[in-house]
């Protein structure tokens, strides 16, 4: 019987249109994907480049993932429809009464449907390999061919995951006995793996997070996020782990569900209800009278006006709305919906463990975050849903056949879509502020909520909406109609890809404009308006096309349809359509005059050329003697209501060089009005495309003299399609990159090495060599200035204030307007910064320095916190580097529409709002860093790190500056939290570098030839310098560094570099240490330490005997993150079991640790019993350890000094 | 009050079949019954005049209007009922009459009750009114589709193929329910059940493989038949004889395995039969007869 009824179903799929449209849908979106990976589209677009493969396993999978949630969503439709068609077409009433045996009936139909999902998948694959191997792909993309890069994701994510999504359709289709719940349980499955991927971000849910993603990509996520370049490009995906685990779990799940499906199916005419609630059904009789009635219908008056009808839409909406959310499955959904927004809600974005105060800025984008892609494919599908309502119902003659008009039939459901889209909106906006009130935050502004929703967010749901409608009344089968508005959603991500960019061309872009809490909206409000109109329009003439398209007749050919659709149409609708179209047009055609001809428009290759061009021609001038900047003086009104400002600035040039100087490059800009020399000559070159001029002297600028450079600026004016002003209406902030400079910028050459292959350039290191004595010339910060006098004259609304780097000399107010003048005293680097807004301002004198701190009202959480982390780094600094060179420090806020990042300029701090500002610090948690503390610190530190002591511009720079910083930082917040705070710390910068490893786009460099690398200079940089001053002595280092700044502050040219710094701390280190310096600073290093075993024994003095074994093993890393061992037979083996451990030879010193857990204040604290570094050349280790107290834990670098690859095995609960 | 006239309307499917062939007929107010057998297009045809449907070719008015050109102007005096139709679950029968009021134009709150309330007195669901539609019995289900379709007080009312599946005293009871309402209307009801027509019918056509003929009042038609319908007793070896020599329109077995044959012949055939009293089953089946032959000529 099974085979049969095997064979029967198996066939008939090939019979149906779907199948092949899936598998040809499939097959072409992965060839494309594929290769538009693999560089196809080069010709077209940006240059695709890319440091891994994109063939190698963890790619396919990814990209198997990705192509999979479009076919889970034809899964409702194959193996959901192989047994719904006996419902839909009642074949079940005779089915049911054969003989068959329920377990070949089930698992015949779902095998024979899920042997179909495997061909399409099949399809899938070879569209993946295709990909690959298509004429104009990039063979540098391309990692050599390996069969089991397809298999193993096949294997592993792809049979589990379809077997597991099938058994769930399946069984959701045959006890609901409709293909929709299949539809909406994919849905369900997909909310719940996007949440796991958020919970894999956080190291507290990593491990829930990788367990329960039922896709098993979130395990991937984490057994991986370690792998280096070289490790992806290299290696299978991982088979043990979390993604083992995930898989038992979920094929242990899918055995479930079909024992449930096996044990709770009957072949029954009624569908088996499951309900919570038991209501006993019963069954209706009641006979007709019997006698004769003389029937008089009464007197009614009908209305058939337009006012009736939309009366009775707007009632009508109310009652398909009610449909929807009474529905068990949305019921279900919704629920689902509360609960993982609470708890994103609630956790929110976290830094170091620290959460923000739940403002309503951040609440009300994680609202609109969480609806996102859902709301969007609720519409989809809802609207399919309602549209179909009376037909699924099979009650559509009754209601065609009266005289409801056809656009009163379509606006009650598109209102009712709206009700539905409110509903979720409301109800996250009611659980954002219940969140609020509960963490204790009052500042609710509800408006900005319901603003965010309805006046941003549902602009753009709303013309899905309209896009869905057109389609669902175009195909006749809603569920084709949802697989094409999902495939064109997910094809348009593509877009860019194919060489399509511009907005206007992209359906629906341009759906969300930028806030924050000091400018309130951002400007470019105005654009997302017209763009929201645009697409509105559009919207509007698909919706006029739905209405004409309206399934009312039957039996229609697709000729007939189209025709009917454009020859009859109502006056108004025509008008209607006209409009639309007319407006789309318009405005389609005023932006795109806007952007293509008035203002000259490039793709994103023309640029790529652009800059190679730029590059040939110009890189000749690269080494052309410059005169150095030595005095800046800038004058700038700034006038905020208009977003205006005027700016007029004085350089003084001197040529330090021994050379006559007769020619300089000046890189200008569009606001540039005019600019003078004091010196006479003329331009001799003009390259208004590179914004790139050439001045050519009368008389040469001889060795010594000075000029002075004067120039005007005015921002062009601000329209509704652009902004080119800087300026804000409240929190502008702007710095010297605004003005003009001099010389050939390397800035502007393509950088990736493989992209300069394609264009023949040779290649080039990001940065210059520390050992090339000319890069020395200048510093990290300016290529044409060394250290300058600076002053600044700003003015601004009279509600404002304006600040610069220097002390405030002269303050007035005039005419309504307020003006300031700054001038330092000594000179800084040239780098500046000048801000604007309506500041609170706290002030305090600290030792003779006056601490300010300008911010923002509603947000004064932490105003004392950060004074307070001025004031201890001062102090630390001071007293261990060098006296602080300034009279006063300022920290002021801007607004995160220009970055979430805080910046040291000299004396002068400028502080995102979204970061510290609003950080909700919780002093009594260990494992939260308090960063408004810590990023203060970090950026007073640069006080010193930068802006007394400055690399040369070359490899390592950022050693110098941000490693040094963020060390300084690390001691201020030792000093101020204890030692036990720097644990989470470090561990939070030891996954950030593992982990940026992964994403390293290059190579990854040492930290001592660095390359502005972030995940090097700051995570490794901190774990470095803390284990250096460590090993060292705090006193030791601090005192290396305090003479390191004595011998190099303030100094001329040639700058100092990373390798100096690191030779110095070399001949400062005993020899036993002088290791580190090399695996440190100059090498890429890491260990794999871990205790193998412990355990303790009482002695009879009442003292412990601890016994640990320890496995200490370390490699060294190439460039592209590939293990090294010693060459031949120096490496260290140790052969344990199967497993064979290698290790570079060591003579290392190592921490090890016995602790107990003792009880302060009520609360668990760890002591430490025995701590000692202890000397290791073997990879396999046993120590006997004897302690007082009782102990509960043990470690081999228990605090995670070193740079470990998996540090949470270094300790051991002992019981 | 006004006729419905359809003239040389035709439709033929996609797949070939031609469901209805030139048809014409002028249909007054009153009952009117359309017979034919499985498949004759009867559902094709209600649903053209229903509106749901176009025909490839031909014209139909109901007084002014004209149909195929506004349909809207039809649905408002229209009264549908088609032969299978479901309700949206969960809902009440009140409910959902009050969401065909509205989707009928009735503005008023008031007159939408009143109306309501008349239509479930009329069809005898008003006790259970508050109970879903789709827990009800057959019966029922087939009394809430006249409950709807008597909302907007239509002129012209279609009801196709309603006593199917109905047991004879509950089809008995609902065919008196049409009966009290179709009076003053044009009432088009489609069966293939002969009793349904004799029994109400003021007029009749009988339609097969598309084409309408024998259109007639039932006492005419019959009365048409009087004196040409012959009955005779035979053996079951007897029949292929029997069928190959006369008009055999029907037959039925008799309890000692017998047949009974019903022969249509202008004049008697031979002594052996006996004339009988025509009814309206004789008409129907001497219809399809002809028209098996006309078709089997052309």
């Amino acid at each position: 019987m099974f085979s049969k009824i095997f064979k029967f179903e198996f066939k008939s799929w090939f019979k149906v249109p779907i199948f092949y449209v899936y598998s040809v849908v499939l097959f072409l979106l992965s060839i494309f994907i594929m290769a538009s990976a693999a560089g196809l589209f080069d010709s077209v677009t940006v240059t695709t480049v890319s440091a891994t493969y994109v063939n190698s396993a963890l790619n396919i999978a990814g990209l198997i993932s990705g192509i999979s949630i479009l076919f889970y969503f034809m899964l409702p439709s194959i193996i959901g429809a192989s047994i719904n068609k006996d419902f839909k077409y009642n074949v079940h009433h005779i089915l049911y009464a054969y003989p068959i045996k329920k377990s070949s009936y089930l698992w015949a139909k779902f095998l024979s449907s899920f042997l179909v999902v495997l061909i399409i998948l099949f399809f899938v694959i070879l569209g993946i390999m295709l990909g690959t191997v298509l004429p104009f792909t990039n063979p540098d993309l391309l990692g050599e061919f390996d069969l089991m890069n397809y298999l193993q994701p096949f294997l592993y994510l792809v049979i589990p995951n379809f077997l597991f999504f099938g058994a769930i359709v399946y069984t959701v289709v045959t006890f609901g006995r409709n293909i929709f719940v299949g539809f909406i349980v994919v849905l369900v499955l997909l909310v719940i793996q996007n949440f796991t991927g958020l919970l894999v971000s956080y190291e507290e849910y990593k491990t829930l997070g990788a367990l329960i993603d039922p896709l098993g990509f979130a395990a991937i996520q984490v057994d991986t996020e370690y792998w280096t370049v070289f490790d992806q490009n290299n290696n299978y995906l991982p088979t043990d782990g979390y993604l083992l685990k995930n898989r038992l779990i979920w094929l242990g799940v899918s055995f479930l569900i079909f024992a449930f499906l096996f044990f709770k199916f009957n072949f029954e005419q009624q569908a088996v209800s499951i309900n919570l609630f038991k209501k006993k059904g019963q069954k209706l009789v009641k006979s007709n009278f019997d006698f004769f009635l003389n029937v008089k219908i009464p007197q009614i008056t009908k209305d058939y006006g337009f006012k009736t009808y939309f009366n009775f839409a707007v009632k009508q909406s109310f009652f398909d709305f009610r449909y929807i959310v009474k529905n068990k499955i949305f019921i279900g959904f919704t629920l689902l919906v509360i609960l993982i927004a609470l708890s994103v809600l609630s956790v929110r974005n976290q830094i170091q463990g620290t959460p923000t105060y739940p403002v309503t800025r951040e609440m009300a984008q994680m609202v609109i975050g969480l609806t996102g892609f859902f709301m969007i494919i609720m519409t989809f599908l809802f609207s399919g849903m309602l549209l179909n309502r009376a037909k699924i119902s099979n009650m559509d003659h009754l209601v065609n056949a009266t005289p409801f008009p056809n656009w009163a039939f379509s606006f009650s459901k598109f209102l009712a879509m709206f009700w539905v889209q409110a509903f979720i909106y409301s109800l996250l906006i009611t659980l954002a502020i219940s969140v609020q009130l509960f963490q204790g935050y009052f500042k609710i502004e509800l408006d900005h909520y319901l603003f965010s929703a309805f006046g941003i967010n549902y602009l753009s749901i709303m013309v899905w909406t309209m896009l869905a409608f057109f389609v669902h009344q175009v195909f006749k089968n809603y569920i084709v109609s949802f697989v094409v508005l999902l495939a064109f959603f997910i094809l348009l991500g593509f877009f860019p890809d194919f060489g399509i960019e511009q907005s206007i061309f992209r359906f629906n872009n341009r759906d969300s404009v930028g806030y924050s809490d000091m400018v309130g909206w951002s400007d470019y409000i105005s654009e997302f308006y017209v763009y929201r109109l645009y697409w509105f329009s559009l919207g509007v003439v698909l919706y006029v096309l739905s209405l004409q398209f309206y399934r009312r007749v039957e039996q229609y050919s697709a000729k007939q349809r189209i025709k009917k659709a454009f020859s009859q149409m109502y006056f108004p609708r025509l008008i209607a359509l006209l409009v639309g179209f007319i407006t789309f047009v318009g405005i389609g055609s005023w932006i795109y005059y806007h952007d293509n001809i008035e203002n000259e428009r490039f793709t994103g290759i023309e640029r790529e050329k652009q800059r190679v061009e730029f590059e040939n021609t110009y890189s000749k001038y690269a080494n052309l003697a410059l005169p150095r900047l030595t005095d800046v003086s800038i004058e700038m009104d700034i006038y905020p209501e208009e977003r205006d400002y005027k700016a007029k600035g004085t350089f003084k040039l001197k040529n330090k060089t021994t050379q006559p100087i007769d020619s300089i490059m000046l890189n200008v800009n569009d606001d540039l009005l005019n600019y003078t020399f004091s010196k006479s000559g003329e331009v001799t070159l003009k390259d208004t495309l590179n914004n790139l001029e050439v001045y050519y002297f009368d008389k040469q600028l001889t060795p010594g003299e000075t000029m002075t450079f004067k120039f005007e600026m005015q921002n062009e004016p601000n329209t509704v399609l652009s902004r080119p002003s800087p300026i804000n209406s409240n929190g502008t902030f702007l710095n010297y990159g605004m003005f003009p400079s001099f010389g050939y910028s390397e800035r502007f050459e393509l950088s990736n090495n493989k992209l300069r292959e394609k264009y023949d350039l040779p290649p080039k290191e990001r940065m210059n060599s520390p050992y090339d004595s000319t890069a020395l010339k200048n510093n990290y910060i300016s290529n044409s200035a060394d250290w300058i006098n600076f002053e600044a004259k700003l003015s601004t609304s009279e509600d404002q204030i304006a600040i610069a780097p220097g002390y405030l000399v002269d303050e007035k107010t005039e005419n309504g307007r307020n003006y300031y003048h700054y001038k330092m005293d000594k000179p800084i680097l040239n780098f500046y910064n000048i801000m604007s807004a309506d500041y609170e301002v706290y002030e305090e004198d600290h030792k003779g320095t006056k601490l300010q701190i300008f911010y923002h009202e509603p947000h004064d959480f932490n105003i004392e916190r950060m004074a307070q982390g001025m004031k201890a780094s001062l102090d630390y600094y001071e007293e261990n580097f060098s006296p602080y060179q300034f009279r006063q420090l300022r920290i002021m806020e801007f607004p995160s529409t220009s970055g979430s990042f805080a910046q040291s300029f000299a004396n002068t701090v400028p502080f995102s709002e979204s970061v510290g500002f609003i950080a909700k610090i919780d002093e009594e948690n260990k494992d939260a860093v308090d960063y408004a503390f810590g990023i203060t610190s970090h950026e007073v530190a640069h006080q010193w790190w930068a802006h007394q002591v400055i690399s040369a511009d070359v490899r390592g720079a950022t050693l110098l500056s941000e490693s040094l910083s963020e060390y300084s930082s690390l001691k201020v917040l030792e000093q101020e939290y204890g030692v036990n705070q720097m644990r989470r710390f470090l561990k939070d910068a030891l996954d950030k570098y593992l982990r940026g490893r992964a994403f390293e786009r290059q190579k990854e460099l040492p930290l001592m030839l660095n390359e502005n690398q972030q995940y090097i200079h700051y995570n490794k940089g901190s774990l470095v310098l803390y284990a250096m001053s460590d090993y060292l002595g705090e006193k030791k280092f601090n005192k290396f560094l305090s003479d390191y700044i004595d011998q190099f502050a303030f100094q001329e040219p040639p700058y100092t570099t990373a390798v100096e710094f690191v030779d110095q701390i070399e001949e400062r280190t005993p020899d036993s240490l002088k290791y580190l310096v090399d695996d440190m600073f100059r090498t890429i290093t890491l260990y794999d330490n871990y205790i193998e075993d412990a355990a303790y024994n009482m002695n009879p003095d009442s003292t412990y005997t601890v016994d640990i074994e320890a496995i200490v093993s370390k490699y060294k890393s190439n460039e592209k993150g590939k293990r090294l061992y010693a060459k031949g037979n120096d490496s260290l083996i140790y052969v344990k079991e199967k497993d064979t451990l290698k290790s570079w030879p060591m003579q290392d010193y190592i921490e090890v640790g016995v602790f107990t857990e003792i009880e302060v204040d009520g609360q668990k604290e760890e002591k430490p019993l025995y701590l000692k570094k202890v000397r290791i050349d073997s990879i396999y280790n046993t120590f006997k350890i004897i302690v007082d107290e009782k102990p509960t834990e043990v470690g081999i670098d228990p605090y995670n000094k070193l740079i470990d690859t998996k540090s949470g095995d270094n300790r051991k609960v002992l019981d | 009050m006004q006729a419905l006239k359809l003239s040389h309307v035709s439709k033929t499917y996609s797949n070939g079949v031609k469901a209805l062939d030139d048809v014409s007929i002028e249909i007054q107010p009153g009952m009117f019954g359309l017979l034919g057998p499985n498949g004759a297009g009867k559902s094709t045809l209600m649903r053209t005049i229903a509106t749901l449907q176009e025909p490839d070719s031909g014209e139909m008015y109901l007084g002014n209007i004209n149909i195929l050109e506004d349909k809207m102007a039809l649905r408002k005096v229209l009264g549908y009922l088609p032969q299978d139709f479901g309700v949206y679950p969960k809902l009440s029968a009140e409910k959902l009459l009050h969401y065909f009021a509205q989707l009928k134009g009735i503005q008023s709150k008031q007159d939408r009750q009143k109306i309501v309330d008349f239509a479930l007195e009329v069809t005898n669901l008003y006790e259970v009114r508050h109970k879903s539609v789709a827990g009800y019995s057959g019966g029922m289900k087939q009394r809430f589709g006249i409950a709807q379709l008597l909302l907007n007080d239509p002129h012209l009312i279609i009801v196709d193929e309603p006593t199917a599946g109905l047991d004879p005293a509950e089809r008995h009871r609902f065919l008196n329910v049409l009966r009290d309402i179709g009076t003053d209307h044009i009432v088009i009801l489609s069966t293939h059940i002969v009793d349904d027509v004799k029994e109400l019918c003021t007029d009749m056509a009988v339609l097969n493989g598309g084409k309408l003929f024998n259109q007639n009042k039932p006492i005419d038609a019959i009365n048409e038949l009087k004196g040409k319908i012959w009955n005779k007793v035979i053996k079951k070896e007897e029949l292929d004889a029997h069928t190959s020599q006369f008009e055999v329109i029907n037959r039925n077995y008799n309890q000692d395995h017998s047949l009974n044959i019903k022969v249509f012949s202008e004049t008697k055939p031979d002594e052996s039969f006996m004339s009988i009293e025509p009814d309206l089953s004789d008409v129907y089946f001497v219809s399809l007869k002809q028209n098996e032959t006309e078709m089997s000529n052309a």
